[in-house]
């Protein structure tokens, strides 16, 4: 990683919940809007619901600034004949989401030191 | 769903809809099938509200619209402020222009705002939290009374209560006495710790502490309100430490309660809060003065609230409470009780009569305005509709001289904002201004609003001023959705796709009609309800009659020197120039009454039946002073003293109960004390405590004649009737009766009207108040009515210029506008009756004697509305005959 790049990917941080949990979304793989929005609620333990227009706002907001491209059009497997479009992160994309876990680790384990955050509860 | 989705997608500003829409449908229609219905509505909505405002801001703050601001492209600042400056500078030129629109459109979002905002802080203060105190929830009251012995007993109970506290005699007067100046003030009794389980601190000094519940004898100190810190002591920052007496026991001030405390009750008006333990020393009369009220376990007295644990409900605690209670009084065979009940404290801030009533009243008032501010808004709606028409052409213009959509959006959504933002400055001074206004009624149960210090609420005002904005910008963007519809020639020549807008206007002036017909019928019926109510024979005339009240007992007068005092104080009002007759008595008419068991000699009594009278006592005069009539018989007279031989009044109602079918004068009835006593006269019934109340036998005792019930040192009333008016001789009443004894507590100087006046009191508020949002909504819905007939004249103008060349005759031409504008009003007025009809259950409680479908009301306000209605658009359609064909068809 040059500094350069360091420098792009850290003028997003920190990055918003929504746009965060989305990044998240498509780390593993690439996925339409619908599946974005249950890997949303699958990843936060059904805490974070989203709605379509806050879904698309923020989609619109990551492919305006490159963190997510758009992948080709493919048929909904759970829908017949149903076209839809598949985000797909960026390379750049990545690169936030890395250090906007650098970041927070950094802070979880300042928050540790100070006892604030409990050990993981039983496995 | 879907469809309704795909509409409430054309709110998102259009690039963000081209690029996404149909995905989005598509999401949701996935969503739809895979969870249940309401949640995906409920997500969907949130989804609405917090994504709406974000596109468009994303829209309006780059001005183009297309592309989001991306971090890495550096914002130009500085030039977008300075653009938003310039809009709004030129947003206040447009409103300055158009001072008509201005003023309409700002004041209705003003009074929308305002009353909505003000009648919100009322139902907080009563129905939503009404105490002020900490965790209101957790605290429980026992809804029987309980004795001192019980209450320790109850109190030991740390397994249900983390604390539990006692309060009593909320209502009793006391003689306080400052340097020589006697004032009546209201005491409550407290356990020690109440301040400190109701989480009260003191405003200045200290509250009562536990340590304050001394035994007998030991120094007694005493709390006040911070109403009567301020109204008696002026806010004297120097009170605690202050000596005082209260019926003649020392008492030392120890501080003042937190401002906005006002007890566990909102009809109790706490002046001042003693300990418990300090009763005996103060309080030397009744009951009190026979009985130790602290060693007596049987004398029931107080009010115990608890604050319950986590781990116990209100059940468990009253059911263990119940097992302790019968285990302290064991039960006897002739009486059977009802078992102890704990109830949440919040739901016994009124008295239980009238907690039903307030809670109605206060609905009632918040559900009008709430009406009210729906009328403004469409109304809002409808005058910027009509501005939007106006300026379609100006806004062609910008268009074809290339400004682009987001741009003028902009322009017109700041001049929404500006609106509204000058309509919420109005709505807080209307709001200010109307709880003024409100301060100066009472609520059922003679609750003076003035007392429930109310106060703004932050959130009402945000809630309100957001809806009435959200109406300005969703309605004052209408001309940019238009003007961008396509064809630029159109917009340019001014003819736009005018029926569908008109049909919208059409639709918005039918609800208006419809929502004021609701509100001008409660109003109706509200005012004929009053007129009944202030027709109902009262059985006394209370005009030009004043009334002042002492209370010998507080000021340790003996029943001897009483006599002597009500003798001079009597001759001593009669006196006051201005006053024909005077009579000293022991009720007000219409303040309720006492009630006693009485034995009639002549009438046979049924099993169990046990013939009970209202009853007080009245001097010689009195009947002819209140106005009452003697039906029979005589009245009492000044023979009729302490030693002469024992007599009575009785009203009809006992007459034809206790002597039916014959006279009772001469007839006797006996009280408590077996002394049988002879009727003399028989006076017309009269109102008790509500009108048009079933007559109940009522008996009147001679004001100097000992009944043993009720003394001559509890409170009583001289009553006067005046040649002018009764409120010009309270002051004199009040210095001559300081004069004869300063130390005797004179109090509750009114017109006798004063009482009757709160029994009419719901008639009063709701026909004042639904009267005046009724009047506002007609003014309202006539401008609405007339802006849409004008507006679509406007637009057929060519047309019809066309017609009258081509030789159609004018009438028709009239006829034919005032038709059309009268299909809205019509619809309007058929949904309302509907909506009135239905609605009207709801003020049924509180009107009297009215029939909440009283069809003369409805016929009435439909015909007020109908003709208004037709007024309204008479204007215009005359405009619409004399239309000079030549200047019709050069008319753009």
């Amino acid at each position: 990683m040059t500094p350069k790049r360091d420098n792009q990917a850290a003028s997003f941080l920190p990055l918003t919940p929504a746009i965060h949990h989305i990044l998240l979304a498509l780390a593993d793989q690439d996925r339409h809007g619908y599946a974005i929005m249950q890997e949303v609620e699958l990843l936060t333990g059904g805490g974070t619901r989203m709605g379509p227009g806050t879904l698309y706002g923020t989609i619109k907001r990551l492919l305006a600034s490159g963190l997510v491209e758009e992948a080709d059009q493919r048929p909904d497997p759970e829908l017949d004949d149903e076209r839809r479009r598949y985000y797909r992160i960026t390379k750049l994309g990545t690169q936030v989401l890395e250090a906007e876990t650098t970041r927070l680790a950094t802070l979880v384990g300042a928050a540790r030191a100070k006892k604030i955050v409990p050990k993981a509860k039983r496995a | 769903m879907l469809i309704v989705y795909a509409a409430l997608l054309r709110l998102y500003p259009p690039s963000f809809r081209r690029s996404h829409g149909a995905e989005m449908v598509q999401c949701v229609r996935t969503l739809a099938g895979a969870r249940p219905a309401p949640e995906v509505l409920w997500r969907i909505t949130i989804d609405l509200l917090r994504s709406l405002p974000r596109e468009w801001w994303a829209v309006l703050a780059t001005g183009r619209g297309t592309r989001p601001p991306s971090p890495q492209e550096p914002r130009r600042s500085g030039e977008p402020m300075l653009n938003l400056w310039r809009d709004v500078r030129f947003a206040l030129r447009l409103l300055i222009q158009a001072p008509t629109f201005s003023v309409v459109a700002v004041m209705t979002l003003a009074l929308g705002i305002g009353a909505n905002t003000a009648f919100f802080s009322l139902a907080d203060a009563t129905l939503l939290r009404p105490l002020k105190i900490a965790e209101p929830e957790r605290l429980a009251v026992i809804t029987s009374s309980s004795s001192f012995l019980d209450y320790q007993s109850y109190a030991q109970r740390g397994d249900l209560f983390t604390a539990a506290f006692a309060t009593g005699g909320g209502r009793d007067r006391v003689n306080l006495r400052v340097d020589n100046t006697s004032d009546l003030a209201a005491a409550t009794f407290v356990s020690g710790n109440t301040f400190g389980v109701l989480g009260v601190p003191a405003e200045i000094g200290r509250v009562l502490l536990p340590s304050d519940d001394t035994g007998p004898g030991g120094p007694i100190s005493g709390v006040l309100s911070y109403d009567f810190w301020s109204s008696r002591f002026g806010r004297d920052p120097a009170i605690a430490g202050r000596a005082v007496t209260i019926n003649g026991a020392p008492i030392t001030i120890v501080g003042v309660a937190r401002r906005g405390f006002r007890g566990t009750t909102l009809t109790s008006r706490s002046q001042i809060y003693l300990p418990i333990t300090s009763v005996r020393q103060v309080l030397r009369t009744g009951f009190f003065a026979s009985e130790n009220p602290l060693a007596n376990r049987g004398f029931a007295w107080l009010s115990v609230v608890g604050r319950l644990r986590d781990d116990v409900t209100r059940d468990q605690a009253a059911h263990a409470l119940n097992i302790l209670y019968t285990e302290l009084h064991p039960p006897s065979r002739s009486r059977s009780r009802a078992p102890l009940r704990l109830e949440p404290l919040a739901t016994r801030v009124f008295d239980r009569d009238n907690t039903l009533a307030i809670r109605r009243f206060v609905m009632l008032l918040v559900g009008v305005v709430a009406l009210t501010l729906l009328i403004g808004c469409a109304n809002l709606a409808n005058l910027l509709l009509a501005r939007a028409a106006a300026r379609q052409r100006e806004i062609g213009v910008r268009r074809a001289l290339g400004a682009s959509r987001g741009r003028l959006v902009r322009q017109l959504l700041i001049e929404s904002l500006v609106l509204a933002a000058l309509g919420g400055a109005a709505g807080l001074l209307v709001a200010h201004l109307t709880l003024r206004l409100l301060s100066s009624y009472q609520l059922p149960g003679g609750i003076d609003i003035a007392n429930l210090g109310l106060s703004l609420d932050g959130t009402a005002v945000i809630a309100t001023a957001a809806l009435a904005s959200l109406t300005g910008v969703l309605f004052g963007l209408a001309p940019a959705w238009s003007a961008s519809g396509g064809d630029l020639l159109h917009s340019l020549r001014g003819e736009g796709r005018g029926s569908s807008r008109s049909r919208l206007r059409g639709s918005l002036v039918a609800a208006q009609i419809a929502l004021s017909l609701v509100l001008l019928a409660g109003s109706g019926l509200f005012l004929r309800s009053l007129v009944q109510a202030l027709n109902v024979p009262l059985g006394f005339v209370p005009d030009r009659v004043a009334t002042a009240s002492v209370n010998l007992g507080l000021a340790r007068y003996t029943d001897a020197r009483a006599s002597e005092f009500f003798a001079a104080a009597l001759e001593s009002v009669k006196k006051i120039p201005g006053v024909s007759s005077a009579a000293w008595g022991t009720l007000i008419p219409t303040n309720g009454s006492m009630m006693a068991t009485v034995q009639i000699e002549g009438y046979a009594t049924a099993p169990d039946e046990e013939p009970r009278v209202l009853l007080s006592q009245a001097g010689p005069g009195y009947f002819e002073t209140l106005g009452t009539r003697i039906l029979n018989g005589r009245a009492f007279e000044s023979a009729d003293g302490a030693a002469a031989p024992r007599v009575a009044l009785v009203n009809d109602a006992a007459a034809r109960k206790y002597w039916p079918g014959r006279s009772p004068l001469g007839g006797r009835l006996k009280m408590d004390d077996g002394q049988w006593i002879t009727v003399v006269g028989v006076a017309e019934n009269s109102t008790i405590s509500a009108l048009g109340e079933e007559p109940f036998p009522y008996v009147f005792f001679p004001f100097d004649q000992d009944i043993g019930f009720g003394s001559l040192l509890a409170p009583a009333h001289v009553f006067l009737r005046t040649t002018g008016d009764p409120s010009e001789v309270l002051a004199a009443v009040r210095d001559r009766l300081r004069a004869l004894d300063p130390q005797v507590p004179v109090f509750d100087l009114q017109p006798l009207t004063f009482h009757v006046r709160e029994l009419v009191l719901p008639q009063r508020m709701g026909s004042v108040l639904l009267g005046f949002f009724s009047l506002l909504a007609l003014s309202l819905a006539t401008i609405g009515i007339y802006g849409v007939a004008s507006y679509v004249v406007g637009l057929r103008m060519r047309e019809i210029g066309i017609r009258i060349a081509l030789g159609a005759d004018r009438r028709t031409i009239g006829r034919l506008v005032l038709l059309q504008g009268s299909l809205p009003v019509a619809a309007g007025i058929v949904i309302g009756i509907g909506l009135a009809l239905w609605a009207s259950r709801f003020i049924a409680a509180l009107v009297y004697d009215v029939s909440p479908w009283d069809p003369a009301t409805f016929v009435a306000v439909t015909f007020v509305l109908a003709s208004l209605a037709l007024a309204a658009t008479y204007v215009p359609a005359r405009r619409a005959a004399r239309v000079d064909p030549v200047t019709a068809l050069r008319y753009e």
